[in-house]
């Protein structure tokens, strides 16, 4: 038996010192003249725009602190509320905590199918990169050249959704509707906007996202989203 | 389960897998040439060493760093050996990443990694993924071609083998 022990820990100091030596021992390889086949520039270019489209969403996701979180817990799996409201939609439970705002779903889950959403009107200079669409669930995303963006999302609300709202930005809110519909905007300390609107008949909930508008201009593309069932 | 989280930010960066991809697709290609010396079996390497960086692309945190270069020169070499095997051919793999030699350099790395450098390319590899890029024996087991339990088994040789080395130089000394 060797005087060294092998613990986790060493392996992988040693792993680190060997990879760098390796590293520093190898020959830059020859650059031979790379012109790929067609199908291969195909299936790469492909390949590069799922992973642009996914690492995208990603991006977006991880960022979020969140903005809106829509979860699908297990039946039986609500948390305790407190002072607890019957919001003005009436399968939804309305919550304000210091920091977020949790609508509590509770009636039985819409079988009607995902509607189709397409957005007559966003300003100039953006464009659609990336639509994900689930089961029970869409988003599509917009971005222009400098930076700017905004996302717009559809749930399907089962018995067990909960939608929280703000998590760890603090906030206002204020209702008000889009195309009839009830909605609250959230505006959050750091100038972001979530304007979250609920089809009651569908039990459908839209949200719009963005850091790049003001309220009119959240408004204005929320108003023109033609939303086909 | 979590759907979604909503949040639009001002991150511009370009896609990672775009920024590796135009680093590595020419020395990825070099790599599988070495060994296949065959072109269109060589882009089919390059294209499945993608696709395996594709499935793991989360476990990168640094596109730039050493522990990245030597996981990806791992992905291409496994993938062009799978073609090689797999296609039977008969020339004489050039397999980047040996490094025997017992120069200056050699001496002054610790047992354990002397000891490793001496391993079969497999085991050394499978040490790399283990303990430098923090893989599962379930995701070297998707690298590798091969079962979550049989790396499991392997993982455990190439300690023994290790030790063996190690037990070996202190003789020798």
């Amino acid at each position: 038996m060797s005087k060294i022990k092998l613990t986790d820990k060493a392996l992988r100091a040693a792993a680190v010192e060997y990879r760098d030596a390796m590293l520093a021992a190898m020959p830059e390889p020859e650059e031979p003249e790379f012109e790929p086949a067609p199908r291969y520039k195909s299936n790469m270019a492909l390949l590069l725009r799922k992973m642009e489209r996914k690492e995208r969403l990603h991006r977006y996701s991880r960022r979020a602190a969140a903005a809106i979180l829509v979860l699908v817990l297990g039946s039986g799996a609500f948390i305790a509320l407190n002072g607890e409201v019957r919001a003005d939609f009436s399968a939804w439970i309305r919550s304000t905590y210091e920091n977020s705002v949790i609508y509590r779903y509770t009636a039985s889950a819409s079988n009607a199918p995902l509607p189709q959403c397409e957005l007559t009107w966003f300003p100039e200079g953006y464009e659609l990169v990336s639509r994900e669409r689930g089961e029970d669930y869409f988003v599509m995303i917009y971005e222009n050249n400098s930076g700017g963006g905004f996302m717009f999302t559809c749930n399907r609300m089962t018995e067990s959704s909960l939608m929280q709202i703000g998590i760890s930005k603090e906030f206002t809110s204020e209702s008000l509707t889009v195309n009839n519909l009830d909605a609250e905007l959230f505006r959050f300390q750091d100038g972001e906007l979530s304007l979250v609107w609920i089809d009651n008949k569908s039990n459908f909930v839209y949200s719009l996202n963005s850091n790049s508008f003001d309220e009119l201009g959240i408004l204005h593309i929320a108003e023109g989203i033609n939303i086909a069932k | 389960m979590l759907i979604y989280m909503a949040l639009i930010d001002n991150d511009t960066d370009k896609s990672r897998f775009s920024v590796l991809h135009r680093k590595y697709e020419q020395f990825f290609f070099s790599i599988a040439l070495g060994i296949l010396r065959n072109r269109q079996d060589a882009e089919d390497a390059v294209q499945e060493a993608f696709l395996q960086l594709a499935k793991n692309i989360h476990k990168i945190s640094d596109i730039h760093s050493n522990k990245t270069r030597s996981y990806l020169i791992i992905i291409i070499r496994n993938e062009a050996l799978k073609i090689y095997n797999a296609r039977k051919k008969h020339q004489e793999a050039q397999l980047p990443g040996d490094f025997y030699g017992e120069d200056d350099d050699y001496f002054t790395l610790s047992p354990i990694s002397r000891a490793i450098s001496r391993l079969p390319d497999e085991y050394r590899e499978l040490m790399l993924l283990k303990y430098d890029n923090g893989l599962s024996s379930k995701e070297i087991a998707e690298i590798m071609g091969s079962t979550d339990g049989a790396i499991r088994q392997k993982l455990h040789r190439a300690r023994a083998l290790l030790n063996r080395e190690l037990e070996r130089e202190e003789a020798e000394l």
